[in-house]
C-alpha cells in the first residue's frame, strides 16, 4: 500500500506543473488578445472540447492499463454514420442514437475480444480497426454527409443551460463519475495493477481478460457518445469526422501526466491536459497564428511533458 | 478527489477571471494588431485546408487584397480538410469579432449553424471555391458556372479538330456533381453546335494520377481514330498529354493526331503546352478567387452594394447572378503560359 501512496504524491506533484502551465497559458493569452478573456470565448472553448474530452476518459484508463486505443476516431465516425443512416431510414432520432451507441460498443467489443481474449497487440489491433472502420464508413454513407436531423436533437450539442453549454456540463459530470470510479472502486485498483504488472494481477486470481474487455467496450461507448455530440454540434454526420482525433486525445492524456507505459496517471490530470491543449489552440487561433505553427507548439509541449516525467525520475 | 477538485477550482477561477475580464479587457489588451478598436477591418479567409499548392496560391491573392484595401486578413485553416476543426476555427474568429469571413466549406451542411451565428452578429459571410447553399452566406464566389466551363471546353476542342470526329472525356469522379454538370454541358454543346462530333466514352480516375495515366493509355489503344480528349479535372489533361507524347515518340501516333484540352494548373501543363501537345488549357486563378472574396467582404462590411459588371481593381469585371459571383476563367496558351505564377 505504501507504494500506492508514494505514487499518488508523485502524481499530485505532477499536476502542480500542469496547473501552473494552464494558468500561465490563460494569463499569457489574456494579455496578448483582448478577446480571449470573455465568457463567450470560454463557453465556446468548453463547447469545442467535449468530443476530445469524452474519449479522453476511457483513453486515460486504457493507457493506465498499459494499452492504447488508436481506433477511437474511426469508431466515432462509424457510430455517427450508423446513427445517420438509421435516421434516414425513418427510425426515430433517439432510437437511432441508441443504434449509434450500440455500434460503438460493438466496435469496442471487437477490439476488446481480440486484444484481451487472443492477447493480440493493442496498437496493431486498433490500427487495423482504424483503417477498416474508416473504410466501412465510406461504404455505408457512400462518402456523402448526412444531415437534416430534427431540432430536438441539436439540444445536445448546441443548447446552453444557464449560459453553459449542455455538452460541457455532460462532460464534467462524466469526468466526476469516472474520477470517482478510478479513485474509490476495486476496478480502478485492477486497472492500475494491470498497468504495473499484469502477471501479478493475473496470479492474484483476477480476470485480466474481463478488465481489458470492459475498458475497450467503454472506449467504444465513449467514442460513440463523442460521435453523437459532434453530430449534434455540427448538424451533420460526415465520413471524415473524427479523423486524427486520437492524436488530440492521447496528447491531452500524456500532457496530463499519464505514463505511456501504464501504471500511472489520473483523470484529473487528463482534464487539466485537455484544458491546456484547447486553450492553447483557441488562444493561438485568436491571435491569428497559422495552424502550421500551432502544430509545432503543441508537439513541443508534448515533448516537454514527457521530458518532465523523465526529469522526475519516474 | 482532491486533485480533481483543484482542477475544477482552477476552471472556476478562470471563469471568474473571464467574467471580470469583460469589464477590464478594453483597458487591458491593445497589443493585438487588427482589432476593431484601431479602425482597421479584419477578415478571416478560411480555405478547406492548409498545404495544397492551390490554397497557397489563394493565400497570395488574399494577402494582396490585404495590402491593396488596407485591411487585415487572417488566412488560416486546419492542416487536414476536417469540417469539425474548420468550424471550431470559424467560431474562434467570431469571438475575435472579425468583420467578415470567407469560407470554402468542407461540408456545406455543417457550416449552417455557425453561419447563422455569424449572421446574427452581423458578420459578413461569403463562400468561395466551394459553396454552402441553404445557409446564411451572402455570396458565393466561383470562377464560372459548370455549364460555362463545360461549353468552353467543348468549343475549344470542337474548333481544334475541325468540328467532327471521336472525342473522349476524362473526369475525376463519375459521382461528383461538378464533374457531371461540366461533362453534360460539353455534351449538350457538341449536340447543338458540332453534330458530327461523337463522344465515345467517359472514363474516371477517382483523382488518382496513375489511374488517369492508365485510362489515357487505354483510350488511345481502344479508339485508334480518336481525335480529341477533354480532361475535366486538374489531373486528367497532364495524364493524357504525357501518354500522347510518349506514343508520338514511340511512333504509334502522329503528332497532333489527338487534340487535348481541359482544366489544369498552368505550372503542371507548361511543358505540354510548349511542346504543342496541348494547345489551350482552361484555368482560373485561385489567388483572384481569394482576392475577390476579400474585396466583396470589404464592400459588404462598408454597406456598399455588389452589382453585376462591377469592376474590381487588378482582377477585372465580375458577373453577378443572384447570390453567385463569377470571376471568369483564363485560357492558357503557348503565348501566355510563362506569365502565370501558379
Amino acid at each position: 500500500m505504501s507504494a500506492w501512496t508514494s505514487q499518488f504524491s508523485l502524481k499530485s506533484n505532477k499536476l502542480v506543473v500542469q496547473l501552473v502551465l494552464l494558468i500561465f497559458i490563460l494569463v499569457l493569452f489574456s494579455i496578448l488578445s483582448p478577446y480571449f478573456l470573455s465568457v463567450t470565448n470560454f463557453m465556446n472553448v468548453l463547447n469545442q472540447m467535449v468530443e476530445v474530452g469524452l474519449i479522453a476518459i476511457p483513453m486515460t484508463m486504457i493507457i493506465i492499463s498499459g494499452a492504447m486505443d488508436l481506433s477511437v476516431g474511426s469508431i466515432l465516425a462509424f457510430s455517427a454514420v450508423c446513427m445517420g443512416v438509421a435516421f434516414e431510414r425513418g427510425i426515430n432520432i433517439w432510437v437511432s442514437m441508441g443504434i449509434g451507441l450500440l455500434a460503438g460498443v460493438l466496435c469496442g467489443a471487437v477490439n476488446g475480444y481480440l486484444i484481451a481474449r487472443h492477447r493480440m497487440q493493442a496498437i496493431v489491433v486498433t490500427i487495423g480497426m482504424l483503417v477498416m472502420l474508416r473504410g466501412l464508413v465510406y461504404v455505408i454513407n457512400e462518402g456523402r454527409p448526412i444531415s437534416g436531423f430534427p431540432d430536438s436533437f441539436y439540444f445536445l450539442g448546441q443548447q446552453y443551460i444557464g449560459g453553459v453549454p449542455f455538452n460541457a456540463i455532460f462532460l464534467v459530470v462524466m469526468f466526476l463519475i469516472a474520477s470517482f470510479v478510478m479513485k474509490k472502486t476495486r476496478f480502478s485498483t485492477y486497472v492500475y495493477g494491470i498497468g504495473n504488472n499484469e502477471e501479478v494481477v493475473h496470479y492474484s486470481g483476477i480476470s485480466v481478460v474481463r478488465i481489458r474487455f470492459i475498458l475497450f467496450m467503454l472506449s467504444g461507448l465513449f467514442s460513440a457518445l463523442a460521435g453523437v455530440f459532434l453530430m449534434s454540434r455540427l448538424a451533420s454526420a460526415e465520413a471524415t469526422s473524427g479523423t486524427n482525433i486520437e492524436l488530440d486525445v492521447i496528447t491531452a492524456t500524456l500532457i496530463g501526466g499519464t505514463h505511456i507505459f501504464g501504471g500511472r496517471g489520473s483523470l484529473a490530470g487528463t482534464f487539466v491536459g485537455l484544458l491546456i491543449i484547447v486553450f492553447l489552440r483557441n488562444g493561438l487561433n485568436l491571435l491569428g497564428v497559422s495552424v502550421l505553427y500551432q502544430a509545432v507548439i503543441l508537439g513541443a509541449l508534448l515533448l516537454l511533458a514527457v521530458g518532465n516525467k523523465k526529469f522526475n525520475g519516474v | 478527489m482532491k486533485k480533481l477538485a483543484l482542477a475544477l477550482l482552477t476552471g472556476v477561477l478562470a471563469l471568474n477571471l473571464a467574467a471580470c475580464g469583460n469589464t477590464s479587457s478594453n483597458a487591458g489588451g491593445d497589443n493585438n494588431g487588427g482589432s476593431s478598436s484601431s479602425g482597421k477591418r479584419t477578415y478571416f479567409m478560411n480555405p478547406k485546408s492548409i498545404g495544397p499548392a492551390y490554397w497557397a496560391a489563394a493565400e497570395k491573392g488574399a494577402k494582396k487584397a490585404e495590402k491593396d484595401l488596407n485591411v487585415s486578413v487572417l488566412f488560416n485553416a486546419p492542416t487536414e480538410a476536417d469540417s469539425a476543426k474548420q468550424i471550431n476555427m470559424i467560431q474562434d474568429m467570431l469571438t475575435r469579432k472579425v468583420s467578415g469571413i470567407g469560407v470554402s466549406p468542407n461540408d456545406a451542411k455543417a457550416v449552417g449553424p455557425v453561419f447563422k451565428k455569424a449572421a446574427s452578429q452581423d458578420v459578413k459571410i461569403v463562400t468561395w471555391d466551394s459553396d454552402a447553399p441553404e445557409t446564411d452566406r451572402q455570396y458565393y464566389v466561383a470562377p464560372g458556372t459548370d455549364q460555362e466551363v463545360g461549353e468552353l471546353l467543348a468549343k475549344t476542342i470542337g474548333e481544334e479538330i475541325g468540328g467532327k470526329g471521336q472525342v473522349a472525356f476524362m473526369v475525376a469522379g463519375l459521382g461528383s456533381q461538378n464533374q457531371i454538370a461540366k461533362s453534360d454541358a460539353a455534351k449538350a454543346y457538341f449536340a447543338a453546335n458540332y453534330p458530327e462530333v461523337e463522344v465515345v466514352t467517359t472514363v474516371a480516375s477517382d483523382d488518382d494520377q496513375q489511374k488517369a495515366y492508365a485510362n489515357a493509355q487505354n483510350l488511345i489503344k481502344t479508339y485508334p481514330d480518336l481525335k480529341g480528349i477533354i480532361g475535366f479535372a486538374g489531373g486528367e489533361p497532364p495524364a493524357a498529354a504525357e501518354v500522347v507524347e510518349q506514343a508520338v515518340k514511340a511512333g504509334t501516333l502522329e503528332k497532333n493526331q489527338i487534340a487535348i484540352t481541359g482544366i489544369a494548373v498552368p505550372s503542371v501543363v507548361k511543358n505540354y503546352i510548349k511542346n504543342g501537345t496541348i494547345k489551350t488549357d482552361i484555368i482560373w486563378d485561385p489567388g483572384k478567387l481569394a482576392y475577390v472574396t476579400v474585396y466583396l467582404l470589404d464592400q459588404l462590411a462598408q454597406g456598399k452594394e455588389i452589382t453585376d459588371g462591377m469592376e474590381i481593381p487588378s482582377v477585372g469585371t465580375i458577373k453577378v447572378d443572384g447570390q453567385n459571383v463569377f470571376i471568369g476563367t483564363l485560357e492558357v496558351t503557348n503565348e501566355n503560359v510563362d506569365s502565370f505564377d501558379f
